[in-house]
């Protein structure tokens, strides 16, 4: 980002003032959240918005044994749902945003239908279902349903991603005589790339971040991921926010990684919403 | 139907070959979600100390592998979410932490405990309580408050939770105000002197969820009807353990439905008013728009209120953050003048066995064949050899089993445990169930802020009331509810 | 994107005497997509369907008690409250979101530097990392009516008279919660707005002001119209959150002051958890669905009603 920061004092504009000014109340409750992670219980209730000295770096000594298993864990749940995730969303993005057949409206209505839902009403049947399926205790239990929320989403993006790429594109590639199955890994699936990094960078996100599925069904404590790793942290009564502040750092710190890598990609993709 | 027949048959006997051939290696495992008590995250020490119970119980019985659920994280709610999810599926723990007031959610969930209760509990020496019969070991008034509507007992506690009143002291000398109230009227009147220096007087927060009003509530509701309340009592419930006793669900919805509880009472009335006066003149500005008692703490810490109303589990962060000196101490008794139904000044204390230790063994336990071996282990943990280790460590609780010390911090609230008990429970328990609780609350609230008007408040609470009993009485069948 | 792109595609692909019937593709693209949504979505929700005609309570009772739980719930005034929140939350929080996210986007865009555009894209970008339940116990503590950072600061400022204890007042709390996130920068919908302003070709909208056309112009007929795709797609995403939202309940409010921050969302997860009443939650999602159907119609419309053609 150094060359960014160097283009930036070349063109100190008014208009960075204000942009200064919102950054500044985004980047807040990263701060808070920082500011917090090193607060012994006292300097909680001492000082609640801002740092205070000394630091309590104990907080982190106490959170990483389990949180360094549970990044592990969630690391493996994101990647497997994020392979299901971007592979029907370019089947599905594709077929809807490229095709024509009949149904085609009724069928994405019936997929974006599913947006609508909410989590909370399936989610005693989705338990009921996984355990028959005798998928609880491994990792499907959480990819599998975590892929069907994803996917709608994905495929929504996806399909507004190909209705945005001119048609010579594909024309041009039937004309040369080449199938369906060809046209969608060899024109579609390099094309899409942008599209499909917003998707996984929203899967992402999604997956980190979901508590009360994988709090129901993950009964290993060893096998969890970060978010319920870190609610662990928080007791009933006794919240030591210290502690469950630096867990919300420790597992936030791999997922901050990820974005500056990818963010570029991202930001490429969301173009063609 | 033969072939069910059949296969029932085929499986028995492949039982019964498994439990000959492989007798030796036969492990029964139980499973067992105890809330904050095993917290290995939050509370490093309960992990040492459950480990090593579990170990010494798993020496005795090698037959028997106890596998402790670590605690959740978050609240009740994610606690219910899980445990009833994890019902529906057949796959809940076999000893779970139940919640005595959520009774009515939880319909079947639990085993009757009655038979074990009445038979021995050899982990207690002999001559001890509850040696001979195990229910003996616990205290009478916790028997009685988790005896179920229906006479069962579907947990046993091993500790529960008393609330006190916590005061500033350096703010109260700074600016005169006397503590030695004599009477509510006393009290009110430091409020008044407080606010009049623009200070805040009471950290109670409301909303219409669990929020600290609900004691206030009770407290004020008991008093209104203090003279009504012994009537009420059906010879059903009538206790050997205590003589003034929480009313029973039941016993509410018979009052209900008879319309001595009734919003057209000039009781309720002296409810409302007691109501007022102490929102009013006492509770912190913006009671409503506070969140959790965290931030009542926050604001006690800081001089932002002169007291608060705490529980038990606080007093370690008390005793550990406040930078002055702190009093424990509890609210003055009503008078006449306050409700002219008192018979004579009372304040009742505010507590119950909403706490750590509420273990209830799931109703699928039996056909799991873990039944027997969670009994059992139940027997052991509750022994006071045991009960005294967890003692150690749960230092926000007071434990209920006979000869178990409390921890040194608990100990200031011994005083407070032996005032009287509300006549009317929280709104959550009072008609078994949160479907009660949670609206009134929300009308209270509403109320209390001048949002709805007394008339208005009492159409809707009549409402409700009128509702509780019918569900009540279409759940239950009572033969009074036909009268 | 560029004809750069076209020849690359064209270049890559191999010949090949295999064909697939192309009438079936679709479909057989769809299938794997079919089979997750079916197995995992729509199973259970077709599960959930069944039981709001039931008595469910999660364990054993399980009896058809016909539309029963759904003469409860339009009985009920905490329920049809919690439907007219949600369209004044909603309503408030996708005008909130809309309108902060194009300003930031406008200013970015303000910007002639590339290198300086993306700093600030990605300087917005981060701080989604944040976990949500953070930024909610985070803006309990600015919304106490006693410490509270607003309150604070009004004082501060000399207008402590408009001190009020927002989350703890009806005429204020449902505002309060939709208010949260402030300044809503750091979401999806600030990108798509950057990402389609930057597709505007930059010659024409310097011409146009260089011939005396003002910014508030041109806002008005080149960059809203550019963004209605993105605007729509947005809409839905809040309207989605409107309908899943239990955070603010569970965290802040539990739908106090009376029912002036009750959710359809926050309604159902109590329904089943609290109090047990699983056939009854499993209504509430179902009269949720139908109004939430009838928005995604809507915005399919909205996006769908004069959309180019597509090959």
């Amino acid at each position: 980002m150094s060359t960014e920061f160097r283009a930036l004092k070349r063109y100190a504009v008014p208009q960075q003032f204000a942009l200064l000014i919102l950054a500044a109340l985004t980047w807040y409750p990263f701060l808070f959240l920082l500011a917090t992670s090193v607060k012994s219980p006292n300097q909680f209730f001492e000082n609640y918005w801002w740092f205070t000295f000394p630091f309590d770096w104990a907080n982190y000594a106490q959170v990483w044994p389990k949180v360094s298993v549970a990044i592990l864990n969630s690391a493996q749940y994101s990647f497997g749902t994020l392979v299901i995730v971007l592979i029907l969303s370019l089947l599905g993005g594709y077929t809807f945003g490229r095709m024509k057949f009949p149904g085609k409206n009724v069928a994405f209505l019936c997929v974006v239908a599913l947006l609508m839902i909410p989590g909370v009403l399936t989610l005693v049947p989705l338990f009921v279902e996984v355990k028959a399926l005798k998928l609880l205790g491994t990792p499907w239990a959480l990819i599998l349903p975590f892929a069907g929320f994803e996917i709608v989403i994905g495929i929504y993006i996806m399909r507004l991603f190909f209705e945005r790429l001119p048609g010579e594109l594909f024309q041009a590639a039937r004309i040369e005589g080449a199938n369906e199955v060809q046209l969608l890994l060899f024109v579609a699936l390099p094309l899409a790339l942008p599209g499909l990094g917003t998707v996984a960078i929203l899967d992402l996100l999604f997956t980190w971040n979901e508590l009360l599925w994988p709090l129901i069904t993950v009964g290993d404590a060893t096998k969890m991921p970060v978010a319920v790793a870190a609610l662990g942290f928080k007791g009933e009564h006794q919240v030591d926010y210290g502690a469950l502040f630096a867990a919300y750092v420790s597992v936030s710190i791999p997922l901050m990684v990820i974005f500056v890598a990818v963010v570029r990609k991202f930001i490429k993709g969301i173009e063609g919403i | 139907m033969r072939l069910s027949i059949l296969a029932k048959g085929l499986t028995m006997g492949l039982l019964g070959l498994t439990a000959l051939t492989g007798a030796a290696y036969a492990q029964t495992t139980v499973k067992i979600y105890m809330g904050q008590l095993y917290a290995p995250d939050s509370d490093p020490r309960s992990k040492e100390t459950m480990d090593a119970i579990i170990a010494d119980y798993e020496k005795l019985h090698p037959d028997t592998k106890i596998e402790p659920v670590p605690w959740l994280g978050g609240d009740q709610s994610t606690y219910f979410a899980w445990l009833s999810t994890r019902y529906a599926a057949g796959d809940e723990p076999d000893i779970g932490w139940s919640h005595y007031y959520t009774r009515n959610a939880e319909a079947d969930r639990w085993t009757a405990l009655n038979e074990y209760l009445d038979g021995p509990n050899d982990y207690i020496p002999t001559g001890q309580p509850g040696h001979d019969k195990w229910n003996d070991e616990f205290f009478d008034n916790v028997k009685a408050q988790i005896r179920a509507p229906d006479g069962n007992w579907y947990q046993v506690n091993t500790n529960w939770v008393e609330t006190g009143l916590f005061i500033n002291n350096d703010l109260m000398k700074a600016n005169g105000i006397d503590t030695n109230w004599a009477s509510w009227t006393d009290f009110i009147k430091s409020c008044k002197d407080l606010k009049a220096k623009g200070i805040q007087p009471l950290g109670v927060f409301a909303t219409p969820g669990w929020s600290t009003d609900q004691w206030l509530d009770t407290l004020l509701i008991s008093a209104a009807f203090a003279d009504q309340i012994p009537s009420w009592h059906l010879p059903a419930y009538e206790n050997p353990f205590m003589k003034d006793r929480q009313l029973t669900p039941e016993e509410m919805a018979k009052a209900t439905h008879d319309g001595k509880f009734s919003t057209t009472d000039p009781r309720f009335d002296t409810f409302l008013d007691l109501t007022k006066e102490v929102t009013d003149n006492c509770l912190v500005e913006g009671f409503a728009g506070i969140t959790s008692l965290d931030q009542i703490m926050n604001l006690f810490f800081n001089d932002k209120v002169a007291m608060a109303w705490l529980g038990t589990w606080n007093a370690p962060t008390v005793r550990d953050t406040a930078k002055f000196s702190v009093t424990t101490t509890y609210f003055p008794p009503f008078t006449n003048e306050n409700s002219k139904y008192l018979t004579q000044p009372t304040i009742y204390r505010v507590g119950g066995p909403s706490s750590s230790g509420q273990f209830g063994i799931s109703s699928g336990a039996a056909d799991r064949g873990t039944l027997d071996a969670s009994v059992d282990f139940l027997k052991f943990l509750t022994a006071p050899a045991q009960a005294q280790r967890i003692a150690g460590y749960d230092e926000g609780n007071l434990p209920v089993i006979k000869g178990v010390e409390p921890a040194e911090v608990a100990k200031g609230f011994s005083a407070i445990s032996q005032l009287p008990e509300r006549g009317i429970t929280d709104a959550v328990s009072r008609y078994n169930g949160e479907q009660y609780g949670t609206p009134h609350n929300r009308l209270l609230q509403s109320f209390m802020l001048g949002e709805i008007s007394r008339d208005e408040m009492k159409t809707q609470y009549q409402a409700l009331l009128d509702k509780a009993v019918a569900d009540q009485c279409e759940a239950n069948s009572w033969d009074w509810c036909n009268q | 994107m560029t004809s750069v792109a076209i020849e690359q595609a064209s270049v890559s692909v191999p010949r090949s005497r295999l064909r697939l019937t192309s009438r079936w593709v679709p479909f057989l693209f769809l299938l794997p997509v079919a089979a997750e949504l079916i197995i995992f979505r729509y199973i259970p929700t077709f599960s959930a369907f069944y039981h709001s005609l039931t008595n469910w309570d999660g364990r054993k009772k399980d009896a058809f008690i016909g539309f029963k739980n759904f003469t409860d719930l339009f009985n009920d005034n905490v329920f049809r409250d919690a439907f007219v929140n949600m369209a004044k939350y909603t309503s408030l929080r996708t005008i909130a979101v809309l309108l902060f996210a194009f300003i930031a986007a406008e200013l970015i865009f303000s910007i002639r530097n590339e290198r300086v555009r993306m700093f600030w894209k990605i300087a917005f970008v981060i701080p989604l990392v944040v976990p949500r339940s953070v930024i909610y116990l985070m803006w309990a503590f600015i919304y106490d009516p006693q410490v509270g950072l607003i309150n604070e600061a009004l004082n501060l400022i000399g207008l402590g008279a408009w001190q009020q204890p927002w989350l703890g007042q009806s005429s204020t709390a449902l505002g309060a919660l939709a208010f949260i996130g402030f300044p809503f920068v750091s979401s999806l919908a600030f990108l798509i707005f950057v990402a389609s302003l930057e597709g505007l070709p930059r010659d024409i909208i310097e011409t146009a002001q260089l011939e005396g056309c003002s910014i508030w112009k041109r806002i008005w007929n080149v960059d809203l119209p550019m963004l209605r795709g993105g605007i729509v797609f947005v809409a839905v995403l809040l309207i989605l959150e409107g309908l899943q939202t239990t955070e603010p309940q569970l965290i802040l409010t539990r739908g106090g002051p009376g029912t002036s921050t009750e959710l359809p969302a926050y309604y159902l997860y109590r329904t089943a958890f609290d109090y047990g009443k699983f056939g009854q939650a499993c209504a509430v999602g179902v009269v949720m669905l139908g109004v939430g159907l009838i928005f995604t119609a809507i915005s399919m419309w909205l996006r769908y009603r004069s959309a180019y053609d597509v090959d």
